[in-house]
């Protein structure tokens, strides 16, 4: 009778591998486990039952499980960026082929060429600005984390990117509110009627207002500078 | 006999074309995994670590380079075939573009010929 994948050693490995294996994603670690099974199946097929060399020479020939699953984890995830899909573009000779890896670090993205999803988001985060308002950004924002394409690090890129423009843009529109509330009893305007609006504390500091241009009165509490002509 | 710095860049050079000489063992025809195991092993010294070829062909599987297919086998259990794909074949045809004109020139620059044994270039 043929090893059996119950045979000690070849146990040993396999529980030592799925060991190993448990930092992959779990489809990953799967695949492999399944892959280096019928690996031995195939390779002890053709050993006997007392064949402890040749078991050895199979297990030894494998390699080091730290190593497979290593292997598997830099491979990196699912990937188009190197080669494309059919009917883009023809892919580019591959200097990274001469290189130790791939390239690859991103995790958790499917980088590659980018989709309906993406183009939108980053449309709606540019020129949404100046379409939607505050609208379009936010859309596109939601788009953007959305997408299969872009890594989490690229997500929060994005959100900040987008977003300081964003709390930017209320900040100032809230100030402007209440500065052109505020100002509405501090700026010039036609004399009397003026007149009657400003607060008696103002006017009781001042020269007769009527005296004076109506653009000295009030705003010399607070602005003297710019009122009566820049004297220092 | 130790390796010298100058000996370490055998193992980036063989990762570099590792996945290219594969996708070669798929030309003719698909082939399950064992028997690309088989195939790289002939090739003497390309595929250290046999296990090492299972991560290699998922990410040929993720690139779309190769598909799989699991076929049911009177004799034993089911192997998983691959099969190089119409990117695949791409890849290979520029990779031995690039590979023919780098080894070219590289060997020009080291002034080697064929034969080891001379010992100037010519």
């Amino acid at each position: 009778m043929p090893v059996q994948l119950d045979h000690p050693a070849v146990a040993a490995y396999l529980a030592r591998l799925e060991a190993l294996a448990a930092v992959l994603p779990p489809h990953r670690a799967a695949e492999l486990v399944a892959d280096i099974r019928a690996h031995f199946s195939e390779a002890l097929a053709g050993l006997g039952e007392d064949d402890a060399d040749g078991v050895r020479d199979v297990i030894d020939r494998l390699g080091d499980p730290e190593d497979i699953v290593a292997a598997e984890a830099e491979s990196g995830p699912d990937t188009r960026t190197r080669f494309t899909a059919p009917g883009e573009p023809a892919p580019q000779a591959t200097p990274e082929g001469w290189a130790a890896d791939g390239g690859r670090k991103d995790t958790d993205a499917v980088p590659g060429p980018w989709g309906p999803l993406e183009i939108a988001a980053v449309l709606l985060m540019t020129v949404g600005y100046f379409v939607l308002l505050g609208l379009g950004p936010v859309v596109g924002l939601v788009c953007a984390w959305l997408s299969p394409r872009w890594s989490r690090r690229e997500k929060w890129v994005a959100t900040i990117l987008t977003g300081i423009p964003l709390v930017i843009g209320m900040v100032g529109l809230l100030f402007l509110l209440m500065f052109s509330a505020a100002s509405v009893s501090t700026e010039p305007a036609p004399a009397e009627p003026y007149v009657t609006v400003v607060p008696s504390a103002v006017t009781s500091t001042e020269v007769a207002p009527s005296a004076v241009a109506p653009s000295a009165v009030a705003p010399s509490a607070t602005l003297p500078s710019t009122v009566t002509g820049g004297t220092p | 006999m130790e390796l010298g710095p100058a000996r370490q860049v055998l193992p980036q050079l063989r990762r570099g074309v590792l996945e290219y000489c594969v996708l070669a063992l798929l030309r003719e025809q698909p082939r399950y995994g064992f028997d690309l195991v088989r195939g790289m092993s002939s090739a003497g010294g390309l595929l250290t670590s046999e296990g090492t070829i299972y991560p290699l062909l998922s990410r040929l599987r993720r690139e779309g380079l190769v598909t799989t297919t699991w076929s049911e086998s009177d004799a034993g259990p089911p192997r998983r075939y691959y099969a190089m794909t119409t990117d695949g074949q791409r890849a290979l045809e520029r990779f031995v573009e690039d590979w023919c004109h780098f080894r070219d020139t590289v060997d020009g620059v080291l002034g080697a010929p064929s034969a080891p044994a001379q010992g100037r270039s010519s």
